[in-house]
């Protein structure tokens, strides 16, 4: 008897940012965003509040969960420093 | 060939009525810039894009509109989803006449170090940036595409593509000799993606080609005010409105000198736009805020007599021992 499908529970994304190395992040599908925030920055040693993340050009907010976005495998999440200027 | 072309980028802009804001409006200011408030999310915008939340800005990205601070990104993309929220609502069916675009294309695209990585960024933009939900419409009813970039980590500027006259203006509120070269080799970089951008998603209405446009200089334009003649980068940190892209475009109060006055128009500006999602929740706050200056009674009754003053004076008088800051607003 084959085995019932098992049901997605996880979609792992990959976290972009300028001049720094891709970082993939396994995220549960109902997990606020906000961990994977924290997750980047703290594996990065950044401030979570000077980073901001954006996905297909909209800025995440921390209580939207993936499946809100529909993320799926692969995609990617661009994360930005602020940048100050004159 | 120009002889006729105006560098009209400033002819709409009005001029700042020289009225001292309302006391009202400068308690909300100061509301805003509070930093002893709780930073975060009792303050924030929230600002929709076609009805979609896509950017926001909490109380410590607004404090950069204080008097002689740089101006971070997230303020500029603000008046850009603005703007492009303006010119929806002006002509409908996706034919709005300016093309605002937020920073990020510009970041994106100079990021990139190789031509092989260049070209699958630029695939990435125009599925992100370039689509009717976002920020683009009809190109064929697109006269002008403005596009902020920064300069260097210190310094904003702004391209407006003129899809009329096919000229492209590079306008710098601050220009500076020693990157002079350099700024127009960004701008030049800049509107060839732009090029590429547009074949890529409107290969069938793209005729005139935004590369072969030539570039120019805006000569009459306001500029930064000059405090510090000594170190570029210092002085770039002066007045300016962020971005001369900001200000053009923002087509709202504006005086030759992007003054302390009208960074706080500003602050109003966005807090009380209408596609901000989070403004019941800022006056909600606000209104906490100020409870706290007014007279029990007259929060109880909302009669105002001689008394009340006495209080609300007493108050500030209080925050002034207790907090050796003053708790009346003064601007500056």
């Amino acid at each position: 008897m084959p085995e019932p499908k098992k049901e997605k529970t996880h979609v792992t994304v990959k976290v972009q940012r300028q001049h720094a190395v891709d970082v993939f992040i396994r995220v549960r599908l109902d997990l606020p965003l906000r961990e994977l925030k924290l997750a980047y920055c703290n594996r990065l040693g950044l401030d979570c509040d000077a980073v901001r993340f954006t996905y297909n050009g909209s800025r995440i907010h921390d209580h939207e969960t993936v499946s809100d976005l529909k993320m799926e495998d692969g995609d990617v999440v661009d994360a930005w420093y602020d940048v100050l200027s004159g | 060939m120009f002889v006729g072309v105006k560098d009209d980028l400033f002819n709409n802009i009005r001029y700042a009525e020289q009225q001292p804001l309302s006391d009202l409006d400068q308690v909300l200011v100061k509301f805003c810039f509070d930093a002893d408030e709780p930073i975060g999310y009792c303050f924030s915008c929230f600002f929709d894009l076609h009805g979609n939340p896509s950017e926001h800005a909490n109380r410590d990205d607004i404090c950069c509109l204080k008097p002689q601070e740089w101006i971070k990104d997230t303020i500029i993309n603000l008046v850009v989803i603005q703007l492009t929220n303006q010119q929806r609502a002006d002509h409908a069916d996706q034919c709005h006449t300016a093309w605002y675009l937020p920073t990020y294309v510009a970041r994106k695209r100079l990021a990139c170090t190789s031509e092989k990585q260049s070209k699958a960024e630029i695939k990435n933009i125009a599925d992100k940036w370039f689509r009717p939900d976002r920020y683009t419409g009809k190109l064929l009813s697109c006269k002008e595409i403005y596009m902020p970039f920064n300069d260097n980590e210190s310094h904003w500027l702004c391209l407006k593509v003129d899809m009329v006259h096919n000229v492209v203006y590079l306008y710098d509120p601050k220009p500076d000799p020693y990157r002079a070269e350099e700024r127009i080799t960004v701008a030049q970089l800049l509107v060839k993606a732009l090029h590429e951008l547009l074949q890529r998603k409107h290969a069938i209405d793209y005729q005139a080609s935004v590369e072969e446009f030539e570039l120019m200089e805006l000569k009459v334009a306001p500029r930064q005010k000059d405090h510090d003649t000594y170190f570029p980068l210092h002085r770039s940190r002066y007045c300016c409105l962020s971005c001369g892209a900001c200000t053009s475009m923002m087509g709202s109060s504006y005086d030759m000198q992007f003054g302390d006055i009208d960074r706080q128009r500003l602050v109003l500006n966005l807090v009380r736009d209408l596609h901000n999602s989070a403004y019941s929740s800022v006056q909600n706050a606000f209104a906490e805020y100020t409870a706290r200056y007014v007279a029990p009674e007259y929060a109880k009754s909302h009669l105002l007599n001689e008394k009340s003053d006495v209080y609300s004076f007493g108050v500030s008088v209080f925050l002034n021992y207790w907090k050796g800051s003053s708790g009346l607003w003064s601007p500056g």
